[in-house]
């Protein structure tokens, strides 16, 4: 009877340690060193350090159920080794995962990241240890370039946190009762539907915060997937950043838009995101054959994946050829000349300025002494706004049909010239036209102008005072 | 009168805040001897420029402390970096942690034979702060259990959190500040000396005059972590009962009392026990 009271003592127990992983307060001990604020130091290469970690920060992270021990498992004496310091984030903790009861692990990720392109360099089992070291001496990323033991609930989200939180106790509490419950999925559910805080544009800077360091990147040595022969990066890989920016999909993000593609998006869109093959691979995402399959993800471009559509895949991502020459490491070079595409469009904006330039001396050689007005475009009006000339719309009415008005009828330039030819003129006529404007003194001037109307249409004026003495601006004859 | 009393007052305050503090009157006082000038030579000529690097790229995991230049008024930063602590593995970041609130002197400067008292100071203009519990950035009273299922939380007040990071502990002989400011005229021209490209054995012979009076190593944890004869009179400061059995019972200095050789590790586990 006793060892079945105590078999059921210990199965409650067990179930109890099972659904509820109680947030550890430190078992190791660690924080009674490491909360202590100030605990700095500068070592040999300058570089301040801090070993003080922020305890109730710490509490309300991600890994605030996880002692510290847990990853640092060889921190065994005092003063610590740098190199035992170091974690493996593939290890499984000794939490469990609530739902199963089996013991966490990042294995899934760490298989994930062994497959990528970022497996080759700084890969001890996904270490940490000396940043420095990592940052002098290893080109792919380590978990914490990326990840850091951010809070659970970021603080900016915690008051919608806490709403949807109590609406949870009392909706989800009906069928799921207990803290234990609460704690473990309904602040993991709920972390995930408000607490979500990635979005697109955050994702690319994940990305961007190396790739778009073109520096950084022309330092990377890549690695012929066949042949395993390293080569320096070439200047698609190293301006992937700034090509992608240039493409539709980077301006969405960049304007904030839900509908751009982001860089995971493409290069790594199944299982935990951490997968990015290069685009050489067959299996990759990004490799020509899968395309369709990709651009059609989650309906993006879902036609792509329909047989005869496959040719909207042929859309470069990553146009080197759409960047200016002075993003080149040896812009001139001819091969980086001949596949930029600012280098061929540029042919048309030459020839055409030629044509102009030339167009410009010649127009200046044969008219630099004309003072007359030429109407090629804007002549118009500026004939009719500054001068005061009736348009050529009005000009082009027959004059025949207007009544012989007071108005004085200004002759153009070329109807004049016609009459020149064509009648005797009597200049003291107009000149006493000009002074006098009554209808018998304007008749003889009609009359002229009637007669050159037959060939070429006379010109009225409402001006006729100040307009005389203007009718003759080209005395040369040059413009005719 | 009471106007003739405060003139008065203020006079004595400024000329007892402009006197010649005892660390400067032992320095004036202080003939070297050829060995002191050659080992401080030796070391200046060793000397290598440690230049403070920006923040990595890679950023720390975890969040960690504030870093905040509170040795900024000192005048041995005139030389040495902020935090100055850099040798000793074991000790260094603990010992960084105490100049938060403990000025270099009240270590360093511990003349044979002087009767030296330890005040709360403002080291941005050397005045006298007013003692209160808050100083030490502790929680100040026990702790209280709210409920029997929870530990007990220690808080820290908010007054706590804020103090100001130059208020120190700093030494005082005969109510008259011991420490060497860097404005004073002798730590300007020291400071000149240093950043211009003075002779070596200018900057050795200044280098041995200033460390002269000083100890390079400083008292042990155990002379101000005790309840016997401690270094700093707690109360006097402004500790609490509660404050005071907690600094005097500090289990890290327990822990590094059984530190017997300077390069020795000890199994975490042997601490705990």
């Amino acid at each position: 009877m006793l060892r079945f009271l105590l078999l059921i003592v210990l199965l409650v127990l067990g179930h109890e340690q099972a659904s509820a992983n109680p947030r550890y307060s430190d078992p190791d001990g660690c924080l009674s060193c490491h909360a202590y604020e100030g605990l700095n130091y500068i070592d040999e290469n300058g570089v301040m350090r801090s070993s003080t970690i922020n305890r109730s920060h710490y509490a309300s992270s991600l890994h605030g159920s996880v002692p510290c021990m847990d990853c640092h498992r060889e921190v065994k004496d005092y003063p610590h080794k740098v190199e035992n310091t170091e974690v493996d984030c593939s290890e499984s903790c000794h939490i469990e995962e609530p739902s199963e009861g089996v013991k966490y692990s990042h294995d899934v990720i760490h298989e994930e990241m062994d497959k990528s392109v970022h497996a080759g360099g700084w890969y001890k089992g996904l270490t940490g240890g000396n940043r420095l070291e990592e940052i002098e001496t290893e080109q792919d990323p380590s978990c914490r370039l990326c990840h850091s033991n951010t809070l659970y609930i970021a603080e900016t989200q915690l008051v919608d946190f806490k709403k949807e939180f109590d609406h949870a106790e009392t909706e989800c509490g009906n069928c799921h009762q207990g803290k234990a419950w609460m704690g473990q999925f309904g602040g993991h559910i709920l972390r995930r539907l408000v607490g979500r805080r990635w979005n697109n544009q955050e994702n690319n800077q994940m990305c961007t915060d190396c790739h778009a360091d073109v520096k950084k990147m022309r330092d990377v040595e890549q690695e012929d997937p066949d042949t395993l022969e390293k080569h320096p990066p070439s200047d698609r890989f190293v301006h992937s950043a700034d090509s992608y920016a240039k493409t539709l999909h980077g301006r969405l993000i960049v304007d904030d838009s839900a509908y751009g593609a982001s860089c995971i998006d493409c290069h790594s869109p199944d299982g935990w995101k951490h997968e990015i093959r290069s685009y050489k691979d067959p299996v990759s995402a990004s490799h020509p054959d899968n395309l369709p399959e990709t651009c059609g993800q989650s309906n993006c471009h879902g036609y792509t994946k329909k047989p005869g559509n496959e040719g909207f895949t042929l859309t470069d991502m990553h146009d080197v050829s759409l960047l200016g020459l002075t993003y080149m490491d040896k812009p001139f070079e001819v091969e980086a000349i001949r596949e930029s595409k600012w280098f061929w469009s540029s042919w048309p904006l030459l020839l055409i300025s030629l044509v102009f330039a030339i167009s410009s001396a010649v127009w200046w050689l044969r008219f630099r002494n004309t003072k007359k007005i030429i109407s090629i475009v804007g002549g118009d009006r500026f004939e009719t706004v500054m001068i005061g000339r009736k348009s050529k719309a009005a000009r082009k009415k027959p004059v025949a049909k207007k009544p012989a008005a007071k108005k004085a009828v200004k002759p153009s330039a070329k109807a004049e010239g016609e009459a020149k030819k064509t009648v005797a003129t009597d200049k003291e006529n107009l000149s006493s036209a000009a002074t006098e404007p009554t209808d018998k003194q304007v008749e003889p001037v009609l009359k002229v102008d009637e007669a050159v109307a037959e060939k070429e249409r006379p010109v009225e004026t409402d001006k006729v005072n100040s307009e005389l003495p203007k009718v003759d601006n080209d005395p040369n004859d040059k413009g005719a | 009168m009471t106007r003739l009393l405060t003139t008065l007052l203020l006079t004595v305050l400024c000329s007892w805040v402009h006197a010649e503090g005892l660390y400067l009157k032992v320095l004036n006082n202080t003939s070297l001897t050829t060995e002191q000038t050659q080992k401080s030579l030796k070391k200046v000529e060793e000397h290598k420029e440690v230049t403070l690097r920006g923040d990595l790229s890679v950023p720390p995991f975890h969040k960690r402390g504030q870093i905040s230049d509170s040795l900024e008024h000192s005048f041995c930063t005139t030389c040495h970096m902020s935090p100055p602590h850099t040798k000793s593995e074991r000790t260094r970041t603990f010992m960084n942690m105490h100049t938060q609130y403990i000025a270099c002197e009240t270590c360093h400067f511990r003349p044979e034979n002087v009767q030296l008292s330890y005040q709360w100071q403002d080291t941005r203009d050397a005045s006298l702060v007013r003692v209160k519990p808050e100083l030490f950035r502790q929680v100040l009273k026990p702790e209280e259990k709210t409920k029997k299922t929870l530990p007990a939380k220690k808080v820290i007040t908010k007054a706590a959190k804020g103090i100001n990071p130059f208020y120190k502990i700093s030494p005082y002989y005969q109510e008259q500040a011991v420490s060497l400011r860097n404005t004073d005229a002798f730590a300007q021209e020291t400071k000149k000396m240093w950043q211009q490209d003075s002779r070596l054995d200018m900057k050795a012979e200044r280098r041995a005059l200033i460390h002269a009076p000083l100890s390079e190593k400083g008292p042990e944890c155990k002379a101000c972590h005790t309840d016997k004869d401690a270094l700093l009179d707690l109360a006097d400061l402004g500790a609490t009962a509660y404050q005071m059995e907690k600094i005097q019972n500090n289990i890290i200095s327990q822990f590094f009392a059984r530190y017997k050789e300077k390069d020795q590790r000890i199994r975490i586990i042997n601490l705990l026990q």
